[in-house]
């Protein structure tokens, strides 16, 4: 292989990718229902409530946080990577680190498939998710020296 | 040293044309899906296998031909019917390459990247490792050198089993006709490959020849009534090439460097992909009973909702 098909491959592979990208614009937000249907679709084990579960869509719409009704399922992340929905659990919430910065809620894991975690929300949005991961934390810990 | 083309360098102007005609079939028709970025990725990741495979070509040629010359039991020749031969062992040497490339964590890291894409299309086709030669497949061809097939052969027929292997990676294709269903690897045998239901896991691993599956039990048919959902149990959240080619090596390292004893630093490479000392993540055979216990009970679980059967929004 020369340096001349390397430039010729790498010419027509761009070209391919930005004809795919106007053939199939990526019109799909992520919203609550599907963040929920992707969750259950990666969790078959956990049990959702309704009335009980919160989903935290950042406000762009590209990721979502989502807590379990019942803290033994901690909580689960959803992100839109192109058109699909890329889902994470983590029944232990203290694998999860948050960090607050300029309005923007980090998720910091020791995670190589999924580099950053950001969900930008409103100020209630944050203090309840915090106030509702701590509780999960508080219980997860409650149970363990049960 | 016989002197054949390789038929995969000269088959990429067709692999970009064939690619682009899905793309607009699939825009025409709505029976292919693509995704800019991810199309983008899987070239990528083709071009990085290119030119990976001619930096280490070095190693499988000079062994091949090391094992060759030294214990070759027959002079097998060149002839018409050597290339035939060659082909159908070659093609059962994929099968089990293949095989176990799902079923050990070390081959696993580097055909993961083949099944990295949630996209199923003519490019998924070309999403191909760029670090297959570090682990043990490698050593698979060796009986073929040992029978007296001359190295350049076996490589010269493993390129036509990848060129034939392109057009299955497609949804525009519904079924063939019967009889070539059960005799050679179709696109629905190969969606059910790709396919991360736990109905589908670890099925259908031939190249073209479909016998190996029916003879050694791996054999799923795709249904109807369940379509396939095609990446990785756990997705990949980037598209980053270099992420995409090295994680589950990094996962390993990570694995062997924080286990206890020699002998789980030895079963994170040689067991299947999940395996835990404590069991607390999940093989494809674990998450499989649990689908078979789930439906077992018909717990009115979350399945209900579940995008396993809907495999696209």
């Amino acid at each position: 292989m020369d340096f001349v098909q390397i430039g010729g491959s790498l010419a027509a592979i761009v070209i391919l990718a930005l004809i795919a990208r106007w053939l199939y614009p990526n019109k799909a937000e992520l919203t609550e229902d599907r963040v929920i249907r992707n969750v259950a679709r990666y969790c078959p084990d956990t049990e959702l409530d309704a009335r009980a579960d919160k989903t935290y869509l950042s406000q762009d719409n590209k990721n979502a946080i989502f807590v379990f009704g019942q803290a033994r399922f901690g909580i689960a992340t959803a992100t839109a990577l192109g058109d699909r929905v890329v889902v994470r659990h983590y029944a232990d919430t203290s694998e999860v680190d948050f960090r607050l910065e300029n309005g923007k809620l980090s998720l910091v894991t020791d995670d190589f498939t999924q580099p950053s975690f950001t969900v930008a929300l409103g100020e209630d949005d944050v203090s309840n998710l915090l106030s509702a991961v701590n509780d999960t934390t508080a219980k997860d810990a409650n149970h363990a020296h049960a | 040293m016989l002197d054949l083309p390789a038929p995969t360098q000269l088959a990429v102007p067709a692999f970009v044309l064939l690619v682009l005609i899905e793309m607009i079939y699939g825009w025409k028709t709505g029976r292919s899906r693509f995704e800019g970025k991810d199309t983008f990725t899987s070239l990528i990741m083709g071009l990085g296998s290119t030119i990976s495979g001619a930096l280490t070509a070095a190693l499988s040629v000079g062994l091949g031909y090391w094992v060759w010359q030294n214990f070759a039991i027959f002079d097998m020749g060149a002839a018409l019917w050597v290339f035939v031969l060659a082909f159908i062992l070659d093609d059962f040497t994929y099968y089990w390459v293949h095989r176990m490339g799902h079923r050990m964590r070390w081959m696993w890291a580097a055909h993961v990247i083949h099944h990295s894409s949630q996209h199923y299309n003519l490019s998924t086709a070309l999403r191909q490792t760029w670090t297959g030669k570090f682990t043990p497949g490698l050593l698979f061809s060796m009986p073929l050198y040992v029978l007296g097939i001359e190295p350049a052969i076996v490589f010269f027929v493993s390129g036509m089993n990848l060129i034939y292997q392109f057009w299955i990676h497609t949804e525009a294709i519904d079924k063939m006709p019967r009889w070539f269903e059960y005799l050679f690897n179709t696109p629905s045998h190969h969606r059910v490959h790709h396919a991360n239901n736990p109905r589908y896991l670890d099925a259908n691993y031939a190249g073209v020849l479909m016998v190996w599956d029916r003879m050694f039990g791996s054999f799923i048919p795709e249904e109807k009534e369940e379509a396939c959902r095609y990446g990785l149990v756990t997705d990949l959240g980037t598209f980053n090439p270099l992420r995409v080619a090295t994680h589950e090596w990094v996962g390993i390292f990570k694995d062997v460097w924080s286990a206890k004893t020699w002998k789980d630093r030895a079963l994170f490479l040689l067991a299947p992909p999940g395996w835990t000392p404590d069991g607390s993540r999940m093989t494809s055979d674990m998450i499989r009973q649990a689908w078979l216990e789930r439906k077992k009970a018909q717990k009115p679980s979350n399945t209900a909702a579940s995008e396993a059967v809907v495999p696209a929004e």
